[in-house]
């Protein structure tokens, strides 16, 4: 019930007033599955990538954090190779910080945030962390 | 010749040919019997309320209410020139000086005196500790026993509780004398008691003392405890009444000697004490109103207040001195460069000469300033300058460049902006631009809303504002893509003659969502959870009861998030937990479903 609410709300305050380099979408005419496209800005190794992002919103929303995955493949130490990533927000409390007043566009600037400023103390993709240094000033070659 | 001779209707009349209008006879005639209306004089209103006094000779009268004066005057037709003006309070009233010609307006206090400003120093007196000067002759009781309270100062009680009983065997023993009077020495204290002269002929307000608590006289301890640690740490602020709760005289810092005033009201809450200060000091606090009063809250007693106030005010004042620094002749060269280049495009200057903020209108009415830092070593070294340009401006400086030339360089440089800014106003004005949300003259991108949750992000280069800029779409692909072909199919179209809208309109075929003109404000509150106020039949009732969260929810959202955390506590049909937004203590009763 609320999970309907929510959501309807969230929607149209992302198609409004989107977060700084993101923007996100209902795919197709439900409101369980968003699309999400992330752009990072300068300074980062991902400048000029646009990154897509599944969300998918739990029945129990937003007593549950959504679930999200990088779809555009990404070589960042907190995201592994299927797109999974590591992240507090997007667990619930003890292990987690997921609180109902954070919603899918905080969590994607938060996302976006990871992005610039990954968190190696915490790596999921402990290869890449060895390569830590390298991977700043690498400009990532993508296909939009 | 006349056919017919109107004589003149009735005498007086200017003209004789004029007739007037013929009345039209009244069909019915008035009866003869209804009698014109006689005049009648309007007669008086009479008041709703009888006369106050029934004895006046008019009932009529209504004798004027005395108004009742707010404040009794202070001392009005006093002879003697120990009025003293109200000063004023700390917190809201103008600075006492502002009437006054002189800062010596505390004379009224010591005339009477022949030192008025004169304060004993303390080694001349420490040095001649034991010295007792003649006592004044208008005291029968000191003049008696000249040496019968020094016994009792110097034996040196135990007791923190040193209270020298000054003149027991005066007759009221309540009022102390006015201390000064063409006496300075009277008011020292000998060395062994405190190390310290205590008091001091210039003091404005000696004419009271109370009564000092005596030991085992059933005194307030703590009280007079307070007042020993004044008496050492404050020795020229002097108690005003029995219950200490009233202070007055000086405080000091960096040599210097402020008045001041303290009163506690009743309820002794120190929070809402009345804080009386001179110009002098009120001069230098003006910009810690909010720390003093945060001080007065958080401090426990009078004294440790009187230390915080002393450590703020001899901060202030080394501030101060530091900032009274500034080269006079630094100052005078860099204004005559401001007024070279005009008074009226200055904006601001700040107190050191170094900061300077220009501005320059150009022709499309629209304001850019000129932040200019000035190098230390000004006409020598280039200022910094800092602008709202979409490029960074550099400034072209040589020895003998002023201000002037910066000015003029940073006008050129505007300049050659107007092109970007007119097409990118022309964008701002008639399209949803969704970043940036306030643009700023150095933004050279834009994301214009196409439609629902489709935008494209243009960024242009400021230089070359007619040029293709950098597309970029972003939303769901089934709208993007559409937009995407369209553009690049009609990337030959691209005319540098357009603007960039309308390029931009042609080249995607399609016309952008012009602003609208209001959104619809909703004045409920949401839920903090659901983001919706209704749900279903429920409105949010339950709030944090933090002042600066008061987040609504509903009692179903926060019972259902509460209960799913570990960390909360349920106690029969009750939850303890924390608030979802900032995390200070929250409870929720279960919802009745």
């Amino acid at each position: 019930m609320q999970r309907s609410v929510r959501m309807k709300k969230e929607i149209q305050m992302l198609s409004q007033s989107p977060p700084h380099g993101i923007s996100c979408w209902p795919e197709g005419n439900s409101l369980d599955r968003l699309e999400a496209q992330i752009v990072v800005g300068s300074g980062s190794p991902y400048e000029g990538g646009a990154f897509h992002v599944e969300v998918q919103i739990p029945e129990r929303y937003p007593f549950e954090p959504p679930k999200m995955r990088f779809i555009t493949p990404i070589y960042h130490p907190n995201i592994d190779s299927a797109g999974r990533i590591c992240l507090d927000t997007l667990k619930m409390p003890p292990k987690g910080a997921w609180k109902p007043c954070l919603n899918v566009s905080t969590v994607l600037t938060s996302i976006q945030l990871l992005m610039m400023e990954p968190n190696p103390d915490d790596p999921l993709m402990t290869d890449i962390v060895s390569y830590g240094p390298c991977v700043g000033r690498i400009r990532l070659i993508l296909v939009l | 010749m006349r056919t017919k001779n109107w004589l003149p209707l009735y005498s007086g009349h200017p003209s004789p040919l004029y007739q007037p209008p013929l009345l039209s006879i009244p069909t019915h005639l008035p009866s003869i019997t209804a009698t014109p209306p006689l005049y009648q004089p309007l007669l008086p209103s009479i008041p709703a309320t009888p006369p106050l006094s029934t004895n006046y000779s008019s009932p009529l009268y209504w004798s004027p209410l005395p108004s009742i004066p707010t404040t009794p005057p202070l001392y009005t037709g006093h002879p003697t020139p120990l009025y003293r003006p109200p000063l004023p309070s700390i917190s809201s009233t103008p600075p006492l000086y502002t009437s006054h010609p002189s800062p010596l307006n505390w004379l009224p206090f010591c005339t009477g005196h022949l030192f008025p400003l004169y304060r004993p120093p303390h080694p001349s007196i420490l040095a001649t500790p034991l010295y007792w000067p003649p006592l004044y002759t208008g005291h029968p009781s000191i003049l008696a026993t000249p040496l019968y309270w020094l016994p009792l100062l110097c034996t040196g009680h135990s007791s923190p509780i040193v209270c020298p009983l000054l003149y027991t065997d005066h007759p009221t023993p309540l009022y102390w004398p006015p201390l000064y009077i063409g006496h300075i020495s009277l008011l020292y204290r000998p060395h062994f008691y405190t190390g310290h002269p205590l008091l001091y002929t210039s003091h404005p307000a000696p004419l009271y003392r109370p009564i000092l608590p005596v030991p085992g006289m059933g005194c307030d301890v703590t009280g007079s405890l307070t007042g020993m640690e004044m008496l050492a740490e404050f020795p020229q602020m002097v108690v005003q009444n029995e219950a200490a709760t009233e202070y007055s005289g000086y405080i000091t810092a960096g040599k210097m000697n402020f008045r001041l005033d303290i009163k506690v009201p009743r309820s002794g809450h120190l929070k809402e004490a009345i804080v009386d200060c001179d110009w002098h000091l009120y001069r230098h606090l003006q910009g810690y109103t909010s720390i003093i009063k945060q001080r007065l809250n958080q401090s426990s007693s009078i004294v440790s207040f009187l230390r915080e106030l002393k450590t703020i005010l001899e901060r202030q004042m080394s501030v101060d001195q530091s900032a009274a620094s500034v080269d006079s002749q630094t100052c005078a060269s860099v204004i005559a460069e401001i007024e070279t280049v005009g008074w009226s495009r200055l904006v601001s200057v700040d107190a050191d000469f170094k900061c300077i903020q220009f501005k320059y209108t150009d022709e499309k009415e629209r304001e850019h300033i000129l932040n200019i830092q000035l190098h230390s070593q000004h006409p020598q070294n280039a200022p910094q300058c800092v602008t709202d340009l979409p490029k960074p401006f550099s400034v072209h400086w040589t020895q003998s460049s002023t201000l002037k030339d910066v000015f003029s360089q940073f006008q050129t440089a505007v300049n050659t902006f107007q092109d970007f800014w007119n097409l990118v106003g022309e964008v701002d004005a008639n399209t949803l631009v969704l970043e940036p949300e306030k643009p700023a003259f150095c933004a050279a991108y834009r994301r214009i809303a196409v439609e629902t949750n489709a935008s494209i992000h243009v960024t242009m280069d400021p230089k070359n504002p007619r040029l293709f800029p950098e597309c970029r779409f972003l939303g769901a692909d089934q709208v993007v893509q559409p937009l995407r072909q369209k553009l690049n199919s009609n990337l030959h179209l691209w005319n540098p003659e357009r603007s960039l809208l309308q390029n931009l309109e042609l080249l995607l075929d399609i016309k952008f969502p012009s602003p609208k003109t209001s959104e619809k404000e909703e004045f409920s509150v949401e839920c903090g959870i659901c983001y919706s106020f209704r749900l279903e039949t429920e409105i949010p009732d339950e709030a944090c009861n933090d002042t600066r969260c008061r987040q609504p929810f509903h009692r179903t959202c926060l019972y259902e998030w509460l209960k799913a955390l570990p960390s909360s506590r349920q106690s029969f049909n009750t939850i303890f937990g924390e608030c979802p937004y900032c995390s200070k203590p929250i409870t929720v009763k279960m919802p009745s479903r």
